[in-house]
């Protein structure tokens, strides 16, 4: 018994103060969350004062009960005036392009949340399950690396030395993203399975009919036809429902991971729901493993020619350190 | 004699080695058991009602609210089965000099119904990145739960309204204000605006000989709110 509780340990510690394989992922979230963070306050701006001035339809007296009847806080509770809503969402659009780029990362992405908490707390109308999954995935990013690939802070050589203390944190974010992802679809599929029109496989058919959701063109041609939606609806319940099963084994993942988002695709394409799609995928994209983004990089290299294209230009393979670099160096040798 | 310093040096890196383990696999652990009770009391939270849910209401609330507060029915268990609508009207007055704050309402004017929500619905579909898709959901997240509070008032109209209930009215009577000043020309000013809920089904998939889901088409118009104060 003993010996069994010394093997675990072992393992698990090994396990969780290894070098971490899921580096190139986080990255691509990382990138996404920073144009997803831009485009809400740049979609915001026009109407910033009735999404989250005091002139708007939530007053600021109201605001602040909400506020203290629910145990939220925010920034926008400080003043209700015009200026500090600018000030906010200014220091809201520097910090998503800082996260964007990748400069003073964990900072800009703790700076990003806590805005992002602020505008969330000043208009909840506005919010939808991607704000939602975003909000609670960007929390356990900071315990991620997510700096290592396409960001300035590696090009300067400012990224945290590797310890075993960053990959223990690495591993804990990681994991307690891959549990939440799970939690959010096996409570989706359950609540879809108990409905009666997703049991009978005419649901997916009123989210395409419906003025809001269903694409004027596209929603109406897919509706058109009964075994289109009957497919749909029956298609998306399996790939949620199995997605909490199937994802913990490291070879079906990334297959289900690319169903995934594809069907993110289609909902942000056919029922408008981008912002949603937008986050899932990059929520999706850090669990998936870096061997896998490395072995695709290396075939469309291969396939596109991008080496030897690039060394007739004078490239030359670079030190290895960042994707597609290293990958391509191996098409050319 | 060897100085006993000398021993101390090699004994000092050795004792920050074990203490610098033990705080790495102390790390390890608590991530760990973090990890599982952040697992548990998520699935306690998530799950449908359960025994531990109805005895200890508070238990998975008081962890994970409000930060990591979550709701993924989506759509679920029943998607959207009609469309909805917010119309406006308003009643105001032309500023005549003379004219008196207590004009009659039979002098004042009131306009058509304007449909709110369709056009901003029509730019959004034109461009995604469009602000009419965070308007139309402020207006509509606003209005539609409106339809719960007016039904329990007309079941019960002595009934008191709950906090987030009061709040909800608040802002959808601001909202209407806000809506129908928009609406004014140069030289009026408003006098009062109502709102106009309306709802019509989704052609039901029957045809294919399922039975018929399609909501009651209704209209849930609100009383006419004078300007002012908010309510």
């Amino acid at each position: 018994m003993k010996s069994l509780v010394r093997s675990i340990h072992r393992k698990a510690y090994r396990q969780f103060a290894s070098e971490p394989d899921h580096l190139v992922g986080p990255a691509l979230a990382r990138i996404v969350f920073g144009i997803w963070l831009l485009a809400f306050y740049l979609q915001g701006l026009p109407i910033h004062g009735f999404l989250w001035g005091s002139g708007g339809p939530i007053s600021f007296e109201i605001f602040n009960t909400y506020l203290s009847q629910t145990g939220k806080v925010s920034l926008l509770a400080i003043s209700g005036t015009d200026f500090w809503l600018f000030a906010l969402i200014g220091a809201g659009l520097v910090s998503a392009l800082g996260l964007l780029l990748g400069l003073f990362t964990r900072s800009m992405l703790l700076v990003s949340l806590v805005l992002l908490w602020s505008f969330h707390a000043r208009n909840p109308y506005i919010l939808t399950g991607g704000d939602n999954v975003g909000r609670i995935v960007m929390l356990f990013m900071l315990f991620l690396s997510t700096n290592r690939y396409w960001s300035l802070d590696s090009h300067l050589g400012w990224t945290e030395e590797r310890s075993r203390w960053t990959n223990i944190a690495h591993h804990f974010g990681f994991l307690a993203i891959l549990f939440q992802m799970c939690a959010l679809y096996l409570t989706s599929a359950l609540s879809k399975a108990t409905g009666e029109l997703w049991q009978n496989g005419t649901a997916v058919y009123y989210v395409l009919r419906s003025d809001v959701f269903g694409h004027p063109g596209i929603g109406d041609f897919l509706a058109s036809h009964y075994l289109t939606p009957t497919i749909l609806t029956y298609a998306v319940l399996g790939l949620q429902l199995s997605f909490a099963f199937l994802v913990w084994n490291r070879r079906i993942r990334p297959w289900l991971i690319g169903a995934l988002s594809l069907m993110h695709v289609g909902i942000a394409i056919v029922m408008g729901l981008w912002r949603f799609s937008f986050v899932v995928i990059g929520s999706l994209m850090i669990l998936v493993p870096d061997e896998v983004f490395h072995r695709t990089a290396t075939k469309i290299s291969t396939r596109l020619n991008i080496g030897r294209v690039a060394s007739a230009w004078g490239w030359k393979p670079g030190d290895g350190s960042s994707l597609l670099n290293r990958d391509i160096a191996r098409t050319v040798e | 004699m060897t100085d006993p310093a000398e021993y101390s040096e090699p004994r000092r890196r050795d004792i920050q080695r074990r203490l610098h383990r033990a705080a790495r696999i102390g790390a390890l652990y608590a991530s760990v058991l973090g990890l599982v009770f952040y697992a548990a009391f998520l699935s306690l939270y998530l799950l449908p009602e359960n025994a531990v849910k109805i005895l200890n209401p508070g238990l998975s609330q008081s962890f994970l609210s409000p930060f990591f507060s979550q709701n993924w029915h989506l759509f679920a268990p029943r998607p959207p089965t009609s469309n909805r609508q917010l119309h406006i009207q308003i009643m105001f007055k032309e500023e005549t000099p003379g004219g008196g704050d207590n004009q009659p309402d039979e002098e004042l004017s009131r306009s058509p119904w304007y449909d709110v929500t369709t056009e901003l619905l029509e730019h959004r579909w034109e461009n995604p990145l469009s602000p009419a898709a965070l308007r139309r959901r402020t207006i509509m997240g606003i209005a539609e739960p409106y339809l719960n509070i007016a039904s329990r008032r007309r079941s019960d109209p002595d009934a008191e309204l709950s906090g987030p209930a009061q709040r909800l009215l608040t802002n959808f009577y601001r909202l209407l204000r806000i809506l129908g000043e928009e609406r004014l020309d140069a030289g009026q000013s408003l006098v009062a605006v109502r709102g106009r809920i309306q709802s019509e089904p989704i052609p039901p998939f029957r045809r294919y000989g399922l039975p018929s889901t399609s909501d009651r088409t209704y209209p849930v118009t609100t009383p006419w709110w004078r300007g002012g104060p908010d309510p």
